[in-house]
């Protein structure tokens, strides 16, 4: 189970749908390495419930009701049993050239490993965007080989950095698979990834990938490499 | 018949009737929650009829002993919203994954210790201060993230966390004290 987690007020806003994609990527890759940040999601989105349940509600139009019956097909109805198999299938499908990834990010890869295009950004460091068109945080992972040391930066903008495979160390400690590494615009860090295997991150900046070229790369934590 | 087993009477019979009955329960809610959120009226009957949908579709795969109804037709009608929003599907965890690490099995009354919960929460928000019930709201129905709320409500973004988090501790303690 992951010992770094997300915050609590990331998991509210998951629950309640306001978070925007890149943010929401994230957390939900968390969610797939930590039972207990399930937990209290669950919990959120029954707070969710609740509210539903005491809303005013505003009836529908007079044929709702019909329109809706008249869409019912009974083959359409999956059983528990049923459903399963396929969904695992088409993951372990996926899985295979993406070796092991959380759903939510295959499901965002399409094409799986095979098809991302990594940019270099440093020595043993290469990029690749995933999501580019949130008007507010990018969504990006990012690679770095074993041993190899980020020279000390700050950021300009909140960074959250999700360890999907391998892991790294910097002065919060060591970050494993599923862990969540914060950093703010007042934290300072270098970060070590751990020798024998590359780290894999999934990594959401708070900034707009659009503003690329040198500017855009001043939200990426490199650019002061 | 309870909502829940409304919805196990379609995953079990497809019933027809029972599914008549979610729909004249939740579908007004859910067209006044849409709307709250900044849909049209048409578009908001369109989001209900796709939740629906959904509901006597994934019948199957609701379990009363992990949620209650209302929190179960919540994260659909959610994510049917967003859907709509945005081109790309919500990211969502997936209960299938083969990497999903697994919870420690359940005792055999936590199935009923979180049904009681739904009642308790019930009374614990309705009893919640005005000033935290109210961001909560804002949370759930106006589709603000915290830090919208903060802009929204002129509250800075700190204050907005302790206050939504002092109201979830609460919501939380309550229902630990009717244990």
């Amino acid at each position: 189970m992951p010992r770094f987690h997300v915050q609590e007020d990331l998991l509210v806003d998951y629950a309640s749908g306001a978070l925007p994609a890149p943010v929401s990527l994230l957390v939900a890759s968390h969610l797939t390495f930590c039972p207990r940040c399930r937990e209290e999601v669950g919990e959120f989105e029954a707070v969710g419930g609740l509210m539903l349940e005491e809303i005013n509600p505003i009836a529908m139009a007079a044929d709702a009701l019909e329109q809706a019956l008249d869409g019912l097909v009974d083959d359409d109805v999956e059983t528990h049993q049923g459903s399963a198999p396929p969904t695992a299938a088409k993951h372990a499908a996926k899985h295979a050239d993406s070796g092991a990834l959380p759903a939510p990010l295959v499901e965002v890869m399409r094409g799986g490993m095979d098809a991302i295009s990594w940019t270099r950004r440093a020595r043993g460091v290469e990029e690749a965007n995933l999501i580019t068109d949130d008007a507010r945080y990018s969504a990006s992972l990012m690679r770095i080989q074993p041993g190899v040391s980020i020279p000390n930066h700050t950021h300009t903008g909140a960074e959250l950095t999700l360890v999907l495979r391998g892991g790294f160390s910097d002065a919060g400690g060591h970050y494993g698979a599923g862990d969540v590494c914060h950093a703010d615009t007042d934290i300072s860090h270098a970060p070590t990834a751990d020798p024998g295997e590359a780290c894999l991150c999934l990594v959401v900046a708070d900034g707009p990938v659009k503003l690329t070229g040198l500017v855009g790369r001043m939200l990426n934590p490199f650019l002061k490499l | 018949m309870t909502l829940e087993e409304m919805i196990q009477a379609i995953a079990r019979d497809h019933s027809r009737t029972a599914f008549a009955g979610l729909f004249e329960h939740f579908a007004p809610r859910l067209k006044s929650y849409v709307m709250r959120l900044g849909a049209d009226e048409r578009a908001a009957e369109e989001v209900v009829q796709e939740t629906m949908l959904m509901v006597w579709r994934k019948a199957g795969a609701f379990d009363p002993d992990r949620a209650a109804a209302s929190t179960w037709v919540f994260t659909i009608a959610r994510n049917k919203r967003i859907d709509r929003i945005r081109r790309e599907a919500r990211p969502e965890y997936d209960p299938n994954d083969p990497l999903l690490v697994g919870t420690a099995p359940e005792t055999a009354d936590q199935p009923l210790q979180r049904r009681q919960h739904g009642d308790r929460l019930r009374v614990a928000i309705a009893t919640l201060p005005e000033e935290q019930a109210s961001l909560v709201r804002l949370a759930f129905f106006d589709d603000l993230s915290h830090r919208e709320i903060a802009t929204d409500q002129s509250i800075p973004l700190g204050t907005v966390k302790s206050r939504i988090r002092l109201a979830l501790l609460r919501l939380r303690r309550d229902l630990e004290d009717l244990e």
